[in-house]
């Protein structure tokens, strides 16, 4: 198959199966922690389980752009709306996304545009919509930041019905003249999203503003100027439609070169579905949440406006602790489980069964890399790191002493943690 | 400079990625290695532990303890203006009435959560530094922390993109090889933390049954030992394998050191329990020079009054924590030093909360301090032309002040230009120095808590 038809094929969201939240979210018994958890582990077992993950993985990506947090904003019903907004429109118009974003009750609440009235303008969205959200600092002088503010002004939340929703209250709005980017009119604020992302030069400044985020968060750090200009062409030419920017990255040389392929470390989210998928565990019984934290990572709860940040922000002692004790714990399921139904270990059990010759070092560790989706034929594993699994494993069967090795010694427990905690893995 | 450089700039200022713990070089990992003979043929990995703590403090070195107060504290509320009628007609609702707020001086209170910081500003440990700032404030967070996080002072466009406390840790014995010069309680290491090679190690607020530090198991040993060795070898996989194998390696290392620092009862609130972790690995005697701690919820944009309550409540009764925790030993070895990006417009906005603003105080604590207030109050009355405090006190000059008289580096090295001294502290740390009289008014305070 030719690679464009491969990449349409991810880009076709279509026999993803409907996003149905979590039932606590619509049972009034259900406290919001209780929510939370429930549509945190939700979450991750949608990433693992859909036919097309880049939707998903497209969700994440602008829920760190748009970050908000529900220690703020209060409401898992609103959460899973932005969520919902991030899934079903994060691959179309740039422009829609942001206009639905900025009058969804998640941001309205999170940014302070909710109690945001006209005489006493509050400046936190106005801010953040164009130095995070669409232009990046510097392009704006603190009079844009004011004006916009007071464009925002009235563009509220009802609290009168419930769930609570976005409401727009004209006697709470600043109709006066505002001067905003050097133009001086009545401003309202979905006009200021308009202005940014279709008047140039801020235009081509958002696009290339977004598509340099985009290629960093799907390929590698440091993009060329040649990789810039060609993705920032592409998104401007569309008229900031994201799913032909994702598809121009995808279809770049550089995106299967040699930056792209050790440029990035698997954040925390990516690890965990990696895991979750490789092991054939679920989210809902191994509860990553708990130790999503210390990985730097919780859904829901970015560090900031700002969002997360990458690769070795994800590589420290904290973060690294977290991430081997939930490999533990997977570790723990699957030989609790008793039937192993993937990777290695049910080759093992496999081999068993038929009385089939001990499993050699050399193959054991391949299918352990194999059953975490290194396929020696296409991602060989480091040849360093292989050696020194293969001295472990050489020595560890050793001090069992038992021929047999059956998946329940310590030889095939402790091989499936180590397969997790490999740099091959650790890398996207 | 260009746009993208700018955001990067501005967005990595705020936290550099943790490189962690920093502590071995693949140098001295191969030195290690290789130097010793049988045990450390077998397991390289084994035989480097416990080789690289930094070097034991000296009986006058001074240990800092940073805390971040994160999203522009609002620094009127927090030492009060109590005599400027102006502060109460900007602030109808927000404003402190001089009968709540705990007196420091003529028309100077502290906000009413701080009531231990009183007591020990009563008894002559806390200095108060009044209206901190620094010239055309930046409004927004990410540039303003990175600006106080960098903290160069010399000349410009040319500074580094290092921290200021990185470019102390750069200038110890060996910079490069050691890992516990300084240590950040939490998942990332902000900048400031970092040097051009010193870097700082991060570590969790709880450790739990950490992986790495029961080793009774021989099959968890060598489990351990050869994840450790991974960092051994080139990998192939490029830098960010290499930094994760060498990361793993260092944090199996580490779990065995600081694992009794985690055995005990904590606090309740996070910051509680990271200041009396600080106060442990203190009493442990690490090597470590500076702590950063952090705590967040300060961009009080609305209905701010209980929250930022809540907030300063809870670093009342953490720094209390850190000083309870500490062995009297090491009590007079400690400065705590409070910091924040910004403060908050002087007016309150129509949601009771307030916006970014500008100057603000900060406080500087522990036994060595000259307590009082320095610099001058940021008046409500004396606004720039955008209607933000003035500052008077630049917080490079709090830095200065720290480098040279606490931490004995050469502040004009760290921060590109010669700041002076504030002068807030009686003498340096450490038992070598005779501290100076201490006022009655101390000793009687002490008897009434």
């Amino acid at each position: 198959m030719d690679l464009p038809v491969i990449v349409d094929a991810l880009l076709d969201f279509s026999s993803n199966p409907p996003d149905t939240p979590p039932a606590s979210l619509g049972d009034p018994t259900k406290g919001n922690w209780e929510r939370m958890q429930d549509l945190t582990k939700w979450w991750l077992d949608r990433m693992r389980t859909v036919p097309r993950p880049l939707q998903e993985k497209l969700a994440l990506f602008w829920h760190g752009h748009f970050a908000t947090q529900v220690s703020k904003v209060d409401h898992a019903v609103d959460m899973f709306d932005q969520n919902r907004l991030f899934r079903t429109s994060g691959a179309g118009s740039f422009e829609n996304l942001v206009q639905q974003m900025a009058l969804q009750p998640a941001m309205l609440i999170y940014l302070d545009n909710d109690p945001n009235e006209q005489g006493t303008p509050n400046e936190n969205f106005a801010r953040e919509l164009m130095e995070l959200f669409t232009l990046g600092v510097n392009q704006y002088t603190q009079a844009d930041i004011v004006a916009s503010a007071r464009a925002w002004t009235g563009h509220n939340v009802d609290y009168n019905v419930e769930p609570r929703v976005y409401r727009f209250y004209p006697e709470r709005h600043d109709t006066a003249v505002k001067t905003f980017m050097g133009v001086t009119r009545n401003w309202d604020g979905p006009e200021i999203i308009t202005h940014i992302l279709t008047v140039e030069p801020h235009r081509s400044i958002a696009a290339r503003y977004i598509a340099k985020k985009l290629w960093i968060y799907f390929a590698s750090p440091s993009p060329s100027t040649t990789v810039l200009d060609a993705l920032t062409t592409a998104f401007v030419d569309s008229n900031l439609d994201i799913r032909t920017l994702v598809r121009t990255i995808f279809l770049r040389p550089e995106f299967y070169g040699p930056a792209a392929r050790q440029g990035l470390v698997r954040s925390p989210v990516e690890w965990i579905v990696t895991c979750l998928r490789m092991t054939g565990l679920s989210a809902e019984e191994t509860n990553p949440q708990w130790w999503m934290e210390e990985m730097g990572q919780r859904l829901f709860e970015p560090p900031n406006v700002a969002g997360w940040k990458n690769n070795a922000y994800w590589l420290n002692s904290t973060a690294l602790w977290a991430r081997a004790d939930f490999a533990r714990n997977m570790t723990w399921r699957i030989h609790q489980k008793w039937t192993p139904t993937t990777g290695f270990l049910k080759a093992i059990t496999d081999r068993n069964a038929q009385n089939q010759p001990v499993m050699s070092v050399p193959l054991a560790i391949d299918l352990a890399f194999q059953s975490f989706g290194r396929d020696p034929a296409i991602a060989p594993v480091s040849a360093w790191n292989r050696s020194v699994l293969q001295n472990w494993l050489t020595a560890q069967r050793a001090s069992e002493g038992a021929p047999g090795y059956s998946w329940r010694d310590w030889a095939a427990i402790n091989l499936t943690t180590m397969t997790m905690l490999t740099p091959d893995v650790l890398l996207a | 400079m260009n746009a993208e450089d700018f955001d990067d700039l501005a967005l990595d200022r705020l936290s550099r990625p943790a490189q962690l713990p920093g502590g071995l070089s693949r140098r001295r990992f191969l030195q290690l290695a290789g130097a010793g003979a049988g045990a450390a043929a077998v397991s390289p990995y084994l035989a480097s532990l416990s080789a690289f703590a930094a070097p034991p403090l000296g009986a006058n070195d001074g240990i800092l303890v940073l805390l971040m107060m994160e999203g522009g504290n609002d620094g009127l509320n927090t030492v009060i203006p109590t005599g400027e009628s102006r502060y109460y007609s900007l602030r109808p609702g927000l404003g402190i009435r001089p009968g709540v707020a705990l007196p420091l001086a003529a028309g100077v209170g502290l906000h009413p959560a701080l009531p231990k910081l009183k007591a020990r500003y009563d008894q002559g440990d806390v200095a108060v530094v009044q209206g901190v700032g620094y010239a055309n404030p930046d409004l927004s967070h990410f540039s303003s922390m990175g600006i106080w996080m960098n903290g160069w002072g010399g000349a410009r466009p040319a500074g580094p993109a290092t921290g200021w406390v990185g470019r102390y840790m750069d200038g110890l014995p060996n910079a490069a090889d050691e890992s516990l010069y300084g240590v950040v309680v939490g998942t990332s290491v902000p900048l400031h933390m970092v040097g051009s090679v010193a870097r700082a190690s991060g570590l969790p607020t709880n450790l739990g049954g950490a992986f790495g530090i029961d080793r009774r198991d021989a099959s968890d040993a060598r489990m351990y030992d050869a994840l450790g060795s991974l960092s051994g070898g080139a990998s192939g996989l490029g830098q960010w394998g290499d930094l994760a194998a060498k990361v793993e390696h260092d944090t199996l290392d580490l779990a065995q050191k600081i694992q009794p620092a985690y055995q005990g009862t904590f606090p309740d609130s996070r910051l509680g329990r990271e200041l009396t972790l600080v106060g442990r690995l203190i009493n442990a005697n690490l090597g470590i020079r500076v702590f950063n701690t952090d705590i967040g919820g300060f961009d009080t944009h609305s209905t701010q009054a209980a929250g930022h309550a809540s907030q300063l409540g809870e670093i009342d009764d953490a720094i209390e924590a850190l000083f309870t925790t500490l062995a009297p030993e090491w009590r007079s070895r400690v400065t705590v030093m409070t910091f924040s990006e910004f403060g908050r417009r002087p007016e309150e906005n129509s949601d009771a909360g307030t916006d970014h603003g500008s100057a603000a105080p900060l406080f500087i604590v522990g036994p060595r301090v000259k307590g009082g207030l320095y610099g001058a109050p940021a008046r409500t009355n004396d606004l720039d032309q955008n209607g933000n405090l003035k500052h008077h006190v630049d917080f490079r000059q709090v830095y200065a002040t720290v480098l040279d008289t606490w931490l004995k580096a050469d502040s004009r090295q760290v921060l590109g230009y010669n700041f002076g001294s504030l002068g807030f502290f009686d003498g340096g740390p450490g038992s070598g120095v005779t501290p100076p009289p201490r006022p009655l008014r101390r000793r009687r305070r002490r008897l009434t808590v």
